[in-house]
């Protein structure tokens, strides 16, 4: 009688041990895998990724020619930063060679493009479309 | 069946190993290991330096293949960055950008250098020669196009080295 209730409760702490485990497991891999999409979502990763992107079309724009960009992501971090106002305000237009990427009253991503081809960059306020215009 | 019990006993104590505080900093150093590991190289994923360098590289070709003059060329007042539209104030001020231009003709004889920005020829060649990329270098493109001059009709031969060094 005393040996089976042991085993009883040696199984039942073996059982409660794998669950604790199983549970940290999962904990441990859930924070990990939360942390590197953060990482690739980020305001900040976005504002870098667009100015980038935006900088390197600069770079290879042609006089009178017109590139449209579409980076809604870029759009969709301001608004949820409430970083409203005019559209202007997310890509600011191209100042001492670089071009500088807003997404909050406090973050802001620059980078330079070579070119020194004058552009005009302009937000369409229905589709937020990127607009470059050489 | 001592050997029997010996063998039960044992496997008892790796059962209850698995919440053991071992197994546990076990665990945390795996996590930390694959962090720290996203931390250095997804910056990597947003790495453009070759992008930028081959888009440069690109643009000094194209502008000096369209009416290649060799005459031109080696003139003193011949203004690369006014031909090819390229800010020439960042190649000074910033210590991000570099370009070199060599002319041979077609004895392979060096007619014409231009170079502007921080001198990483030898980092440049030195990855194109090893076919490897060194992320703490600067990242270049190196190409070469062959020209005809439009006044002489002679063959001559246009390297381009970039490098680009803006994270």
């Amino acid at each position: 009688m005393i040996s089976l209730r042991n085993k009883k409760a040696e199984s039942e702490h073996e059982m409660f041990e794998t669950v604790i485990f199983l549970v940290i497991t999962v904990a441990l891999f859930a924070i990990c895998f939360y942390y590197v999409s953060w990482v690739g979502s980020n305001d900040k990763t976005i504002e870098e990724q667009s100015a980038k992107q935006i900088a390197l079309t600069i770079d290879s724009i042609v006089p009178g020619s017109q590139v449209v960009l579409d980076l809604p992501e870029l759009f969709d971090a301001a608004k949820k930063n409430n970083f409203v106002g005019p559209e202007d305000r997310v890509v600011l237009p191209v100042e001492n060679g670089k071009i500088t990427v807003k997404t909050s009253k406090k973050t802001s991503y620059s980078f330079y493009t070579f070119s020194s081809i004058p552009t005009q960059i302009t937000i369409d306020k229905i589709t937020k479309k990127i607009i470059i215009n050489a | 069946m001592l050997k029997m019990i010996k063998i039960t006993i044992k496997n008892k104590k790796a059962d209850s190993r698995w919440l053991s505080p071992w197994m546990i900093v076990q665990w945390i150093i795996i996590i930390g290991a694959l962090l720290l590991i996203s931390y250095w190289f997804f910056p990597g994923f947003n790495d453009v330096r070759v992008k930028e360098a081959e888009k440069m590289n690109n643009v000094l070709l194209n502008c000096l293949a369209k009416d290649f003059s060799i005459s031109e060329i080696q003139k003193d007042s011949f203004n690369i960055f006014e031909k090819c539209s390229l800010n020439k104030d960042l190649f000074s001020s910033q210590q991000i950008y570099y370009f070199e231009i060599i002319i041979d003709d077609s004895a392979g004889k060096e007619v014409r250098d231009i170079q502007a920005g921080v001198n990483w020829k030898t980092e440049c060649l030195y990855q194109k020669e090893n076919n490897k990329a060194e992320t703490k270098l600067a990242q270049c493109f190196v190409n070469t196009l062959y020209v005809l001059d439009k006044k002489t009709g002679l063959k001559y031969s246009v390297q381009a080295i970039t490098g680009s060094n803006q994270k």
